[in-house]
C-alpha cells in the first residue's frame, strides 16, 4: 500500500485531533487547572491582619471560669476558642445561629403546642405584673441551677423559692451546711456512686479530681453499674442497687464498734448494723469489706463522697447523713459551710420547696429563670398539669420542654451574648432575669429584698434524725420476685447542644449520646426474658411507662437490673423520643430534701410489639 | 533538588488511664473544624467493652480518630490507594486530605485499617452552626478526616514568624487537646527530644494498637495506659 505524504499528514492531524479532544473531554485540564488554583490544601479564608484581633477572656458561666480567647474581625466577634479546660456548655452556648435561640418576648399560642408569637415587651411585663399581683405568695419562683438570682423576687412576693437541685443543695437541706471536703489532698476517696471521672461540666468539687494529675490518692468507687469512673478507679465495689446509705451507715458502725472511732452522740443507737448485716445489705463479701474498714483505718485524710440530685437520682437524707457521719468520724478537717446565725441573707425568712413539691403548692403563677423542671424532675408530669392550669412565665435563652407550657417567653442573654458584649466592650443588648423582674415588680408596686451579706462559717455538727433514718433504710429496695428488675438511673453528660446533630448521631451508647436512648440489660438477665440485642422495649413501674428504648446487652450492668441515662438532653431529642426514665422513679418524696426519686424495685420491661 | 527534611513531626499520646470518654475532645472537634448536622464529626467516642461477666468486666472508651500512620517512606494506605492524590503524606507526619480534589471514591476509607475516614453522604447544614473562618465547609461527597487541626498550625506559624519565635522553639495545640478538662491527650513535636510528647513516646506505658497492617510502629497518635486490661480492649476490639 502507497501512503501519500498527503495522506500520513491527514492520518497524523487525525491523530492529533483526537488525542487533543480525548485529553480535553477527559476532563483533565480541569483537574489541572483546579489544581492549580488550590495549590495546597489549606483553604482558610485570610483576614487583614490590621483587622483582625484576638483577645483573652474569662467564661462567666460557672464557677470554675475557664479562659476563653474570642477572635475578633474589624471588632466582631467571629469565633470563640476554648483555651484550658473547655467545657460542653460553653462550647454549646457559641452558637449565634441556633434555631432555639429565643431573641425577644413571645406568647404561647398553644400551650404545649411548642408554637410561639413575637409579642410587645410593655404588653407581657403589664401582664406578667397583673399576673404577680393576684397570685401573691402563691408565686413559685423556680430558679436554674446554681443560681440565686429569684430569691430576692421570691423574698417580696412572699412567694415560694425552688432551686433546681444541684451539688450541696440537698445537704444543705438536711445537715444545715454544705459539705467541704479538700478531694485534692485526700489520700483516699470513697465514691458513693459519685461519677468522678465521667460527664461533663462537673461542678468545681469534682473539677479538683477531674484533672487527674491533680489527685494522687486513691480511689474507691461503690456502685452497681460498671461505668469509666468504677474502671478507673482503683477499686470497684458493686454493690446492691440503692443501698449506698447501707454501705456508709455499716463503715461507721464496724468502726465504732471496733473502738477505732468514737460515735457521736444521737448516732451510737442507730448505728447498730454488724458486718454480715452488712454483707447481706450491699451484697458485698466480708474480706471486701474488711479490707475496704482497713483502708479507712490506715488512710490520713480519706474523704467519703456521695452523689447529689443533679442529673441522676439523688441521695437520700439517710445517705447524706451516714456519709456525713463517716466524714466527721474519719476526718478531722471534714467541715459543714453555713451562714452566720442572724437575720439571714436578706433579711427575711424564705420560704422554699423543691422542684419535686412545686407541683402540690397552690401556685397561680410560675416564674421560671433559666430552668427545665418538667424534664429534670421526677414529678415531672405532676408539674407538666400544673403549669398548663398556671400562669407561667420563663425567661430562657433556649426553647426547652418546660418552655412549651409558658404563656409567656423572655429572652435571657445567653452564654455566647454575654461574652460577646464583654469582648466587644458594649452592654448586653438582651436583659438579665434580674432587670425584667425589677421591671416587673416595679409595675406590680413590690420591692425586691436586699442582699445583705451573709457570714459564712464552717461548724462541724452530726445531725442524725434516727426515725428519719432507719423509716428510709427500710425502703431501700429489697429482693425482687420472678423477672422484675430494678431500674439503675446513670448520669450522662448530655447538654442543649448545638453540635448535638453530629455528636448524638455518631456518638456511643454508652455516653447516652448514641442515636436512640438506650438500656443497658445484663446477657443473663436479657436470656432470660428473651430479649436480643438492638430490641426496642418499653419500662413500666408502678408510676407508669417510659420508652422505647434499645436493648444492649452488656456484662457491665448487674443481673436484675436496668441501667438507663437520665440527665440533660436536647429538647428535639426528648420529645422525639418522649423518654425518660426519671417518670418512672418513686414519687414518695424525702421528708428532708423534698425531693423524689427513689429506685422503683419491680420494674417490668415491655417488649415493643 | 532534594527537599529539605522537616524538623517537625507532629504526635499526640492518648493517656487511657486518665481519658473518662466525656466526649469533650469530640465536641471541641466539631466546633473547630465547622462540622454541621449531617456531616460525620472527625473523631468519636467509642466504647469498648469486656466480655468477663459482671463484675469482673471492664470498660474503655477514648476518641478514636485517624492515627496519622506512615512516613514519607513507608507511606499510610489511604495515601496509596487515593487516585486523585487528594490523600497525602506530610513532612510533618500529618496526613491529610485536600477536599476540593476528593472525588468521593472512598478508596481510603476501604483501605483504612482504623476505620478514621468518613464519607460525607448528605449536604451539611451549615445554616445550624457558626463557622470557623479559618476551614473551608466540607463538601457533601467527599471524604473528611482529622487533620491534627493543621489550618491552626498554618495560623499560629504565621503569627510565630511575625513575632521573631525561633523555628525550633515553634508549637501549636490542636482544639482537642485544649479542651480535654483531664489533660489525657498530649500534642507537640516527636522530633524534639525535650517534648513532653517525646518523653511520652519512650514512657513504658506507651503502645499503638495491634491491629495495624501497613505502618503500625509509625502512627503519629499513640496510647498510654499502665493498665493491661484497657491495653487489651483496644487490641481486642480495635479502632474500626
Amino acid at each position: 500500500m502507497n501512503i501519500t505524504r498527503k495522506d500520513f499528514l491527514k492520518a497524523a492531524g487525525g491523530t492529533a485531533a483526537g488525542a487533543v479532544s480525548g485529553i480535553i473531554f477527559s476532563g483533565l485540564p480541569g483537574q489541572l487547572l483546579k489544581r492549580l488554583s488550590g495549590l495546597t490544601e489549606e483553604h482558610g479564608i485570610k483576614a487583614d491582619p490590621g483587622l483582625e484581633k484576638f483577645l483573652s477572656t474569662q467564661c462567666t458561666g460557672c464557677t470554675a471560669q475557664c479562659r476563653i480567647k474570642v477572635r475578633l474581625l474589624d471588632g466582631k466577634v467571629i469565633h470563640f476558642e476554648p483555651e484550658n479546660n473547655s467545657c460542653a456548655e460553653l462550647l454549646s452556648s457559641l452558637n449565634p445561629f441556633s434555631e432555639k435561640t429565643v431573641s425577644g418576648p413571645m406568647k404561647n399560642a398553644g400551650k404545649g403546642t411548642g408554637k410561639f408569637e413575637p409579642a410587645d415587651p410593655a404588653e407581657v411585663l403589664k401582664e406578667i405584673s397583673s399576673a404577680l399581683r393576684k397570685s401573691g405568695n402563691r408565686t413559685v419562683f423556680i430558679d436554674r441551677k446554681n443560681s440565686e438570682t429569684l430569691k430576692p423576687f421570691a423574698l417580696a412576693a412572699g412567694g415560694f423559692w425552688c432551686p433546681i437541685p444541684s451539688a450541696g443543695l440537698e445537704e444543705e437541706k438536711v445537715l444545715g451546711g454544705r459539705a467541704v471536703y479538700d478531694l485534692k489532698n485526700a489520700d483516699l476517696i470513697l465514691s458513693l456512686g459519685v461519677q468522678v471521672y465521667g460527664g461533663w461540666n462537673p461542678g468545681p468539687d469534682r473539677q479538683q479530681l477531674l484533672c487527674r494529675e491533680n489527685f494522687s490518692g486513691r480511689l474507691i468507687y461503690a456502685g452497681n453499674f460498671c461505668t469509666e469512673t468504677a474502671a478507673l478507679a482503683d477499686e470497684w465495689l458493686p454493690v446492691a442497687p440503692g443501698t449506698e446509705a447501707i454501705l456508709a451507715a455499716g463503715l461507721a458502725s464496724i468502726l465504732v464498734k471496733k473502738h477505732v472511732l468514737p460515735a457521736a452522740p444521737g448516732w451510737i443507737k442507730v448505728l447498730d448494723m454488724s458486718a454480715d448485716q452488712l454483707c447481706a445489705g450491699t451484697g458485698l463479701s466480708a474480706d471486701r469489706i474488711e479490707e475496704l474498714v482497713r483502708a479507712l483505718e490506715s488512710a490520713e485524710r480519706p474523704a467519703v463522697i456521695t452523689r447529689t440530685g443533679d442529673t441522676a437520682c439523688p441521695a437520700s437524707s439517710a445517705e447524706i447523713m451516714a456519709v456525713s457521719a463517716l466524714n466527721l468520724m474519719l476526718n478531722k478537717d471534714y467541715r459543714l459551710e453555713t451562714e452566720a446565725a442572724g437575720p439571714g441573707k436578706y433579711g427575711k425568712k424564705l420560704r422554699e420547696t423543691a422542684p419535686d413539691s412545686a407541683a402540690g403548692e397552690r401556685a397561680g403563677t410560675f416564674i421560671i429563670n433559666q430552668a427545665d423542671p418538667v424534664f429534670m424532675s421526677c414529678c415531672g408530669k405532676e408539674l407538666k398539669e400544673k403549669l398548663k392550669q398556671s400562669f407561667v412565665v420563663s425567661i430562657t435563652d433556649t426553647i426547652k420542654e418546660t418552655d412549651l407550657y409558658a404563656d409567656i417567653i423572655l429572652p435571657a442573654p445567653s452564654l455566647q451574648d454575654r461574652l460577646m458584649s464583654q469582648a466587644e466592650g458594649r452592654p448586653d443588648l438582651t436583659p438579665e432575669p434580674q432587670e425584667w423582674l425589677s421591671k416587673i415588680f416595679h409595675r406590680a408596686g413590690m420591692m425586691p429584698g436586699k442582699k445583705s451579706s451573709g457570714k459564712k462559717i464552717f461548724i462541724r455538727k452530726h445531725i442524725c434524725k434516727a426515725e428519719i433514718f432507719r423509716e428510709q433504710i427500710s425502703r431501700i429496695p429489697a429482693e425482687k420476685a420472678g423477672e422484675a428488675l430494678t431500674l439503675i438511673p446513670l448520669s450522662s453528660g448530655i447538654f442543649d447542644f448545638p453540635w448535638a446533630g453530629p455528636v448524638l448521631t455518631a456518638g456511643s451508647a454508652d455516653s447516652g449520646t448514641g442515636p436512640g436512648l438506650t438500656v443497658f440489660i445484663n446477657p443473663v438477665t436479657g436470656e432470660k426474658a428473651g430479649l436480643m440485642e438492638g430490641d426496642s422495649l418499653y419500662l413500666e413501674s408502678k408510676e407508669g411507662q417510659t420508652g422505647p428504648f434499645s436493648v444492649h446487652l452488656t456484662n457491665r450492668a448487674a443481673p436484675g437490673t436496668a441501667a438507663v441515662h437520665t440527665g440533660y438532653m436536647p429538647v428535639e431529642k426528648n420529645l422525639l423520643y418522649a423518654s425518660n426514665p426519671l417518670h418512672i422513679m418513686n414519687r414518695e418524696k424525702d421528708s428532708l430534701t423534698g425531693m423524689a426519686g427513689w429506685l422503683p424495685a419491680g420494674i417490668k420491661a415491655v417488649k415493643k410489639s | 533538588m532534594r527537599k529539605k527534611k522537616s524538623i517537625y513531626k507532629w504526635a499526640m499520646a492518648i493517656d487511657l488511664d486518665r481519658c473518662t470518654g466525656c466526649g469533650l475532645c469530640t465536641a471541641a472537634c466539631a466546633v473547630e473544624n465547622s462540622i454541621a448536622p449531617g456531616c460525620p464529626p472527625l473523631s468519636e467516642i467509642k466504647t469498648l467493652e469486656g466480655n468477663q461477666p459482671w463484675p469482673e468486666t471492664s470498660v474503655l472508651s477514648f476518641p478514636a480518630m485517624c492515627l496519622h500512620c506512615g512516613t514519607p517512606e513507608k507511606p499510610a494506605p489511604c495515601t496509596l490507594v487515593c487516585p486523585t492524590g487528594a490523600a497525602h503524606q506530610r513532612e510533618d507526619g500529618i496526613t491529610g486530605i485536600m477536599n476540593d480534589h476528593c472525588t468521593g471514591c472512598r478508596a481510603c476509607t476501604a483501605a483504612c485499617p482504623y476505620g478514621a475516614l468518613r464519607y460525607i453522604k448528605n449536604r451539611p447544614d451549615y445554616r445550624r452552626i457558626q463557622l470557623n473562618p479559618d476551614i473551608k465547609p466540607y463538601a457533601a461527597g467527599t471524604v473528611i478526616k482529622c487533620s491534627l487541626c493543621h489550618h491552626i498550625l498554618r495560623r499560629e506559624k504565621e503569627q510565630a514568624a511575625a513575632a521573631g519565635i525561633p523555628e525550633k522553639e515553634f508549637t501549636y495545640t490542636p482544639a482537642c487537646v485544649s479542651a480535654c478538662p483531664q489533660k489525657a491527650l498530649t500534642f507537640g513535636n516527636i522530633n524534639d527530644p525535650e517534648s513532653p510528647v517525646a518523653e511520652l513516646a519512650a514512657d513504658i506505658r506507651a503502645f499503638r494498637p495491634s491491629k495495624d497492617i501497613f505502618s503500625a510502629e509509625n502512627t503519629s497518635v499513640f496510647f498510654l495506659t499502665s493498665k493491661e486490661s484497657r491495653r487489651e480492649l483496644l487490641n481486642r476490639g480495635g479502632m474500626k
